[in-house]
């Protein structure tokens, strides 16, 4: 993991863990204050999907985790190192390159931005863990609510209309989606930046 | 910090790599790229958080040439004065390093 998140111009120390902390918690507020808004304003939940997926993906360049080649954006790359940065450095030393293993893993910059040590894999292991219990857990909720939804002679008369939620079954279960969707680009490197020890700046 | 080893943190393990690193004048990048690690992970390392795999626990006794029981330890390691001069000579040398200071 790296200590200072690189934007371009612009440098930030994210060696304390509270800044790191700082950063989770701005990037899903945003998110909700967007997506909440998205919902608000359209009921269909085709803007709140549009941001979800433009979030998840925008997300990467804060908090990293996914590599996508040393001239992406001028060169920004967020604080996790890439998740499969072991594999990519392997496939980038093969000498016969297939075109799709070019197009999906492109040249590499400093190999020791990419390379994951044994700390690194085992606490990447450990942050997917607890990431997909919490997705597990989303599914479930979706599962549950779908349910009663196909079975509505089941439903209990408080849960036949969520009305106190001003959405509908249906939109419930996008939303959820939605969320679902960001979390599974953004909640493992989220767990490690927000369970990281302080770190020592880099010599 | 006990017998100059780091504490045993959330890895349950004593080591001494900090001390044998200053006594030697090797900085935390030197020794990483050397056993191909981050030079974060040597810091968690002396700081006791991370449990090292025996791979790396070995390329580390490698490295300082010395046997892996004195690097790490599930026990705290004596204090060197200690283990060179007894635990009567280790006493009188904190005795004399309390005199001198109450004679300043």
């Amino acid at each position: 993991m790296k200590t200072e998140l690189n934007l371009l111009v612009i440098k930030i120390d994210m060696a304390p863990r509270t800044n790191r902390r700082w950063l989770v918690a701005i990037l899903y507020g945003t998110l909700a204050a967007l997506m909440t808004l998205a919902w608000m304003r359209n009921r269909t939940g085709t803007a709140a999907a549009f941001i979800a997926i433009n979030f998840g993906l925008a997300a990467n360049l804060f908090i990293g985790g996914q590599y996508h080649g040393k001239y992406f954006l001028f060169g920004s790359r967020g604080l996790v190192d890439p998740f499969d940065g072991n594999e990519i450095l392997e496939r980038n030393t093969r000498k016969k390159r297939s075109f799709f293993s070019r197009l999906f893993y492109p040249e590499i910059g400093d190999p020791r931005d990419l390379s994951n040590d044994e700390r690194a894999i085992r606490r990447r292991d450990y942050s997917h863990f607890i990431a997909f219990r919490h997705l597990g857990s989303l599914v479930c909720l979706g599962l549950i609510i779908d349910f009663y939804n196909l079975n509505r002679d089941l439903m209990p008369a408080s849960l036949s209309s969520l009305s106190h939620l001003g959405m509908s079954v249906d939109q419930v279960i996008f939303c959820i989606l939605q969320v679902g969707w960001v979390f599974s680009c953004t909640l493992p490197q989220a767990i490690l930046l927000w369970t990281e020890p302080d770190m020592e700046a880099s010599q | 910090m006990q017998g100059n080893t780091s504490p045993p943190g959330e890895s349950g393990l004593y080591n001494r790599i900090a001390v044998l690193r200053a006594e030697r004048g090797i900085s935390r990048q030197a020794l990483a790229d050397a056993v191909g690690v981050n030079y974060q992970t040597i810091g968690f390392l002396e700081r006791g958080d991370y449990g090292p795999s025996l791979k790396l626990a070995f390329q580390i006794t490698a490295y300082f040439a010395l046997p892996v029981e004195a690097i790490f330890s599930t026990e705290p390691f004596k204090l060197l004065s200690e283990q060179l001069y007894g635990k009567n000579g280790a006493q009188s040398v904190q005795e004399d390093g309390q005199g001198s200071k109450d004679t300043r």
